[in-house]
């Protein structure tokens, strides 16, 4: 991948760290014992060859009668797929509009992927303090 | 349809979207058609394991037969989730004009990528089903 894409996603990821951040508190307040589930978030994100994977990944889990946890609530679950889509939107940009691109430089995981990671680590963070040391 | 490979992006994009209206649209019809008010939600979840069963072991052929049964029967249950699955089998909705058009281009056939778009549309109704039903409950 060249150097000038490198710049441009970790610049996106700098414009979306605020949203990060949240994400991953709001997570921990929904459920402080999911970190099964972040992580599994996580992998899907680093492991998507579309977007379109991750958002149906969390609609799947937001849309289960029985949720395998508190942490698909309707509200993270809309604001994490609100943020895929962004992300989606800007990876096409960052690829000149083209789809074939988008996954030739592995877009999905790179920018999706890394972004849940962020906020997989915001979880744990924000998990970390409200347990104390 | 495989996952990977090039056009996975733009096939599965242009799904989502298709399967986010045609949605949308199923459950605004099947809400306004129920006022009275006898099945809560579009499609039951063993209806869906049902669509996603036949469709894995019959074929999109077999799935339209059901369909066309399912809706032509007297007092059937979910009669617009039915005709949703019979226009959507048929090609006969609108909202997937782009995507078979880009599925042609690539040389796929509508059969070989059912599969696919049908576990997007199970995976569609059953969240907002579920966003509808706990919108309901919270409002209450």
């Amino acid at each position: 991948m060249a150097k000038e894409l490198r710049v441009k996603i970790a610049a996106t990821l700098v414009d979306e760290a605020k949203t990060l951040e949240s994400l991953g508190q709001e997570a921990a307040n929904l459920d402080d014992d999911a970190k099964t589930q972040m992580s599994k978030l996580e992998q899907i994100g680093l492991g998507a060859s579309s977007f379109t994977e991750i958002i149906s990944y969390v609609k799947r889990q937001s849309g289960r009668r029985q949720s395998g946890g508190n942490v698909w609530d309707l509200h993270f679950s809309r604001r994490v797929i609100d943020l895929v889509a962004r992300l989606e939107e800007r990876a096409r940009e960052l690829a000149g509009g083209s789809d074939e691109e988008v996954i030739r430089q592995r877009l999905p995981a790179e920018l999706g992927g890394q972004a849940l990671r962020h906020v997989n680590s915001a979880y744990l963070f924000a998990v970390r303090e409200r347990k104390g040391s | 349809m495989s996952s990977r490979g090039v056009g996975v992006e733009r096939f599965d994009r242009l799904a989502r979207e298709a399967v986010e209206d045609i949605v949308s649209r199923a459950l605004e019809q099947h809400v306004s058609g129920n006022s009275g008010g006898k099945a809560k939600e579009l499609a039951s979840d063993s209806q869906l394991h049902r669509v996603t069963n036949l469709l894995e072991q019959e074929g999109v052929a077999e799935l339209g037969k059901l369909a066309n049964h399912q809706k032509d029967k007297e007092k059937a249950s979910a009669p617009v989730f039915w005709e949703m699955v019979s226009t959507i089998v048929d090609c006969r909705e609108s909202a997937l004009d782009e995507f078979l058009r880009v599925v042609d281009q690539s040389g796929y056939t509508w059969e070989q990528v059912a599969p696919r778009f049908f576990s997007l549309l199970v995976t569609e109704i059953k969240y907002q089903q579920s966003a509808d039903l706990r919108g309901k409950s919270r409002r209450r």
